[in-house]
């Protein structure tokens, strides 16, 4: 198992250089000079942006910008400063984050709370008129667009029932519209992956094995079935929470949360490429840091990635025995 | 003994009312207890000097620093209607250098400002270059002793000092460099009336009126303290923020005009202010020689083809904006009155044919580029296209993403003519020279690549003197003469407040929150945890 994580933090590395190349590359060579975006609206004279340009240093050839910028997300974990307000890209990502990152938990365990149950639900009762209306429930929700469900939901809860506040990032209060608006569209996905998995697992001969033994019908589904089904869901749910992580852009312009999704609107909106660029190698970086855990996650509950590793391991052990009892045969023989 | 016991008790029953009336004299100095206001951002930078031009910034700039002097209205000018703030005294010595006097001041942790941090301020302004005024106009700061520092502008502009001034907060040099990053963005040694007391990053800031307040008397607008505790909350979406204004989150948010229209213009419980965007939009044609435009005909044909009002009404579907009768709107003192009541280019197609004739061009033959940004709104240029159609003039909308539609407008092959926008600041004559003044443009001559010495003697004519007859002449000869460009509209933003706050007290070149007025009943809203 040790050497499997080590893997994958060794693939983790050059996947995270190599997006930084690309996503510092793409911004330089993007129209717009980062000099008149920085010195802001007016009128400059040729020697001011001139000595901008110098401050900056964007007067160094890109290659001697790239390595430094390289070294300092690497080494420093230093973004860089934006262009609009010279505030460090790293204070902006740290501060922003965890409501980010609150949207993106709240969101995943709403989603896995109902979305499991449901797709369970929906399995055991394949075709019956429930496991339609779930199906017809959910795709109505995942075909609302969440700009759209999300001033639904502002106005029924704050504007008419007034139980929720409207905008904010304070208390659990604040999260509970933008998690709903961040998941419900997404439910239907989820559960019919669910179901579909469930369906495939109940149809498996240890199921059937189980329930030849007299099993309860319960026990089975919630003991046997359900495990195995949700080894597939899992990668699943990482997925979505790795891009949960990436900002619910959308939920928060929309709800005034200040998160990483928000960030890089901004960014885009202002053409602050330090920003765009330092934001989309922070979400590059969070989210191959979910797959890892969600990789290691699934190796830890299919018994299939322990076994390989475990074979791996046994495989080698047997060879260094060998490696090692030959080489006593042959200290032996040298005595003799 | 005892006589003296109870005189004892009875000077300290006295000291505890005396206490406790000052207490409620210094509560009540503030009209309103708080005030929750959602801006138009996403972001905001509470540090002395930003590129920040958001709403939030645009707020604090005035509110939590203090300036040499500030602005109330467009065109004040040291001496003629500029309100002084830091400085206490500040005398012309000649055209490029100005005598000042320091006010006794204080930042919010106590310690004081000198010549010495005025001088640091205006130079790390300068160094930042952030913003174009500072760095067009000032050039240096000769600090004479504690509180007195001579300084000196680059040019003899008239409104070039008092652009750098406004333009430029004041603090301590000790606390800038001492301070760490985290400091200065969450917790800055404040020079302005208010301190800092909660800022989260991208979501609001929380304000409270500093009671060790440098200034008691003779304060400017933005010195003032109505309200103790000011909250912004940044709210980019319009519909976020006419929900949180219905919903009773804040007191007052700028809305969109269909919110205005729909839910606040005749309900009795708001205050609705409309103020003009301060982006003026301008019909614009490229004198170049290697355009159509550069024919004073064409530019004319075109002009009279146009009518701008129905160009902003059916294609913006409502009223919100002021329409023009200069490329520099009614704002400024050195506007003359008296072109309001000329004809402007009022649509007259029997004209239109006229010039189009003399350009020699039959209808249908003329087509000229219109560029744009991608982003704006199309619908007015599509209704504009349809008009000129009607004059027998093709209209080619060419649309180019913002980040490159620079690059194409500096090139004068690119287009024919464009709706160009500025920001006036002081004076409509300044305004002109900004935009046709080949001091400023050198061999492009103007934005709009004019050479025209005849142009250049007028405005140069106009800028000196700002006389009503030099401005007139100028305005004759570039509107009527050779129609260079033609003012179209200034849009309006909507700001609605709850009842009970009286003047929002926003101006274009001062948002002064902290000058708001309330009505005595006036109740606010809670502050956002």
């Amino acid at each position: 198992m040790g050497r499997y994580v080590l893997k994958r933090l060794l693939i983790l590395i050059p996947t995270l250089i190599a997006v930084t190349i690309i996503v510092f590359t793409l911004m330089n060579f993007v129209p717009g000079d980062p000099v008149m975006i920085a010195l802001g609206s007016g009128t400059h004279t040729p020697a001011e942006v001139e000595a901008k340009r110098i401050a900056m240093g964007l007067d160094r050839p890109f290659l001697v910008r790239l390595g430094e910028y390289l070294k300092g997300v690497f080494f420093h974990f230093d973004f860089g400063t934006s262009l609009i307000d010279g505030t460090s890209i790293q204070y902006q990502l740290v501060t922003r984050f965890p409501n980010t990152l609150k949207i993106a938990i709240y969101s995943i365990i709403f989603t896995v709370v109902i979305g499991i149950p449901l797709g369970v639900f929906c399995a055991q009762h394949a075709n019956s008129v429930g496991d339609r209306i779930a199906l017809i429930m959910t795709l109505v929700l995942d075909s609302m667009p969440s700009f759209w469900l999300a001033l639904l939901l502002m106005l029924l809860f704050a504007l008419q029932l007034h139980w929720l506040p409207s905008t904010g990032s304070g208390s659990f209060k604040y999260f509970i519209l933008p998690t709903l608006a961040n998941s419900l569209g997404g439910l239907a996905g989820f559960t019919r992956q669910v179901r579909a998995s469930m369906l495939e697992v109940t149809r498996s001969d240890f199921v059937t094995t189980a329930r030849s033994k007299g099993i309860s019908e319960r026990k089975v589904v919630y003991g046997h079935a359900l495990p195995n089904a949700l080894i597939p869901i899992l990668t699943l749910v990482g997925m979505r929470f790795g891009g949960m992580l990436g900002g619910a852009t959308v939920i928060e312009v929309i709800f005034s949360i200040p998160g990483i999704g928000q960030l890089l609107v901004n960014g885009i909106n202002n053409r602050d490429s330090t920003v765009v660029t330092g934001g989309i190698v922070f979400i590059a970086l969070t989210f191959s840091l979910i797959m890892l855990l969600t990789d290691l996650a699934y190796a830890l509950v299919d018994p299939r990635i322990k076994a390989q590793y475990a074979t791996q391991k046994k495989k080698s052990g047997e060879e260094e025995k060998r490696h090692h009892g030959g080489h006593h045969h042959g200290k032996r023989a040298e005595e003799a | 003994m005892k006589t003296r016991k109870l005189l004892a008790m009875l000077l300290a029953l006295m000291l505890t009312i005396g206490c406790l009336s000052l207490s409620a004299v210094a509560e009540t100095s503030y009209q309103a207890e708080s005030v929750v206001i959602a801006a138009d951002d996403d972001s905001f930078n509470v540090a002395p000097w930003s590129n920040s031009q958001g709403e939030v910034s645009m707020y604090l700039q005035n509110i939590i620093w203090t300036h040499l002097a500030t602005r109330p209205y467009t065109g004040a000018m040291i001496g003629a209607g500029m309100e002084l703030a830091a400085a206490k005294e500040i005398t012309k010595v000649d055209d490029t250098t100005w005598h000042i006097v320091l006010n006794d001041i204080t930042d919010s942790k106590g310690n004081k400002i000198t010549a010495n941090d005025v001088k640091f301020s205006f130079d790390k302004n300068y160094e930042l270059g952030y913003y174009a005024y500072v760095n067009n106009y000032y050039d240096t700061i000769e600090v004479i002793s504690d509180n007195e520092l001579n300084f000196k502008t680059k040019t003899g502009d008239e409104g070039g000092f008092e652009s750098a001034v406004i333009n430029t907060a004041i603090c301590s040099q000790a606390w800038y460099e001492s301070a760490s990053e985290d400091e200065v963005l969450n917790d800055p040694a404040t020079t302005g009336a208010y301190y800092v007391t909660n800022v989260q990053n991208g979501h609001s800031v929380t304000l409270q009126a500093r009671e060790d307040y440098w200034k008691t008397e003779e304060l400017s607008t933005t010195e003032k303290q109505n309200v103790k505790t000011i909250q912004i909350l940044c709210m980019s979406e319009d519909d976020a923020r006419s929900i949180a204004l219905e919903n009773g989150e804040v007191d007052y948010a700028q809305v969109s005009y269909i919110a205005y229209d729909r839910i606040f213009r005749n309900d009795p419980n708001y205050e609705i202010y409309q103020i003009p965007k301060f982006m003026n939009a301008i019909l614009i044609f490229n004198c170049d020689p290697s355009s159509v435009a550069a024919d004073p005909n064409v530019r004319k044909a075109v002009s009279y083809a146009l009518d701008i009002d129905q160009v902003f009404l059916l294609g913006q579907g409502n009223d919100s904006y002021q329409l023009h009768h200069d490329i520099c709107p009614d704002v400024t003192p050195d506007y003359v009155k008296a072109w309001n009541d000329e004809d402007y280019y009022t649509r007259d197609l029997a004209k239109s044919a006229e010039y189009l004739e003399a350009a020699g061009y039959k209808a249908g033959e003329l087509t000229l580029r219109f560029i744009v940004r991608a982003q704006a709104p199309q619908q007015p240029y599509v209704v504009m296209q349809q008009q000129l159609a009607e004059a027998g003039i093709n209209m080619e909308i060419v649309a180019y993403d913002r980040a490159v539609f620079n690059t194409y407008y500096a090139d004068n092959t690119a287009w024919d003519f464009a709706e160009s926008g500025s920001e006036v600041t002081d004076f409509t004559a300044n305004f002109w020279s900004r935009m046709f003044s080949e001091e400023v443009y050198g061999e492009k001559g103007s934005e709009n690549n004019i050479h025209d010495e005849k142009l250049q003697e007028l405005l140069k004519a106009a800028v000196a003197t700002r006389s009503e007859a030099d401005m007139d002449a100028f305005h004759q000869y570039y509107t009527y003469e050779q129609c260079y460009a033609v003012g179209m509209y200034n849009e309006v933003n909507y700001f609605v407040a709850r009842k009970g706050i009286t003047d929002i007290a926003l101006g274009t070149d001062n948002a002064t929150l902290q000058a708001m007025t309330f009505t005595s009943d006036y109740s606010p809203v809670p502050l956002q945890k």
